[in-house]
């Protein structure tokens, strides 16, 4: 590759590498006190192999602050940014900094709460309070009912059915006896039927 | 109207950050606003470069400041303030990209071996030159974009932002020796990648 000649990868160079390459890099970067510096230089001029590694890095972290330090590439925020986002920030609710500010928050919502309703029930008790409560219990009450109307019906045919199994069973005998062991039996099995049904499930669902 | 705002940005240059928190604190506008106007550039550019999107990168650089501004009294002064800002937007750009990691983040090996040769001194830029030097930055710009996060963060703030290792410690919350390992070898999967592609010069 055309490329290669320009680097002296330590594979290249076959010797073996004295300096750790994060170390050349911290050099590089500024990151080393001052003693460590002058003693990374004395090394760099007698070893070939560091001073090699020393170039590479060198070239790469040029390239790359090129090509990131200059922000002029990127987007630019726009114009009015500033003020809209600090707008934002000083608007915003979760922007209350102290805890205390949100406290006497809650307490101000809690007080003004409580005169308003203090105030409601001062101004015409029959008319702020009594027609909303009113307009409340009305759908509650149509639902009660319904209920009951439920409950009235199922009683009904309860007592339907229990007239017509009486008289199945008294006026014609051999039929209504059939009649009603079966009716019995089946009352009698529902039960267990239930029970097993349901055992079965359990147990299906733990395995 | 403007003269005056550019009248009164003009005296709050001379403040330091930590006045101007102080400023913002005690309720004064200006001083918050003058903070955006300084940070919103290197933030956006910073959180633009962790989540390549340039619409997500704005929604997030407000949503720093917006955490900023609700965390400004438990900002302490003896930090500096652009490293506790990148904090934040380090934390906002993490979480964003946990949520919608939709980014290419491997360096593909198998790329075509197009050969570059790009000369990497030039005193005076003629137009070939810049514009040699426009390829050259997208093609760095490229290889950084394809690091893993891990790698391109410190990559973008060392090199972009021109932190320091412990400054990056500091916002990234990993160990000094971490960000001085990862950094060392961010830098060398972009070197193997600069050669497997034959782009010499770097």
């Amino acid at each position: 590759m055309k490329g290669k000649s320009f680097f002296v990868t330590s594979a290249d160079a076959k010797v073996p590498v004295c300096c750790k390459g994060e170390e050349i890099a911290a050099y590089l970067d500024g990151e080393l006190v001052e003693a460590s510096r002058t003693e990374f230089e004395q090394h760099f001029k007698e070893c070939a192999s560091c001073a090699a590694q020393l170039r590479e890095q060198k070239h790469l972290l040029c390239a790359l602050d090129f090509a990131l330090g200059d922000e002029r590439s990127l987007p630019l925020p726009p114009a009015n940014f500033a003020r809209i986002v600090a707008a934002h920030a000083q608007s915003d609710m979760r922007g209350v900094r102290a805890s205390s500010e949100h406290k006497l928050a809650l307490w101000l919502c809690a007080a003004l709460a409580l005169s308003s309703a203090l105030l409601i029930g001062g101004a015409g008790l029959g008319e702020s309070v009594i027609v909303p409560v009113g307009a409340v219990m009305k759908p509650l009450a149509t639902i009660m009912g319904f209920f009951l109307n439920t409950l009235y019906n199922a009683g009904t045919g309860l007592v339907v059915i229990s007239r017509v199994s009486a008289n199945l069973l008294f006026e014609s005998r051999p039929l209504g006896l059939v009649g009603s062991l079966l009716l019995i039996s089946a009352l009698g099995l529902l039960p267990r039927l239930i029970i097993s049904y349901h055992r079965r499930s359990s147990s299906a669902r733990i395995t | 109207m403007s003269t005056s705002a550019s009248a009164t940005a003009l005296h709050l240059i001379a403040i330091t950050d930590s006045d101007l928190v102080l400023r913002a604190i005690a309720g004064r506008e200006d001083g918050f606003e003058e903070l955006v106007r300084r940070y919103q550039r290197p933030i956006a550019a910073y959180v633009y470069r962790m989540v390549g999107d340039y619409d997500s990168a704005l929604d997030l650089t407000q949503e720093v400041f917006i955490k900023v501004y609700a965390s400004l009294e438990r900002y302490r002064p003896e930090y500096k303030f652009s490293t506790w800002i990148y904090k934040i937007a380090h934390n906002a750009a993490v979480d964003h990209l946990r949520r919608y990691s939709t980014r290419e983040q491997a360096l593909v090996s198998d790329c075509e071996g197009t050969a570059y040769d790009l000369p990497i001194e030039s005193n005076r830029p003629t137009p070939e030159q810049e514009s040699e030097r426009r390829e050259r930055r997208a093609e760095i710009e490229a290889v950084v974009d394809q690091l893993p996060p891990a790698y391109r963060e410190l990559v973008v703030l060392r090199h972009s932002h021109d932190l320091s290792y412990d400054e990056i410690a500091e916002v990234t919350a990993l160990p000094l020796g971490t960000v001085k390992n990862r950094l060392f070898r961010a830098r060398e999967v972009m070197r193997q990648h600069f050669l497997q592609r034959g782009i010499t010069g770097i």
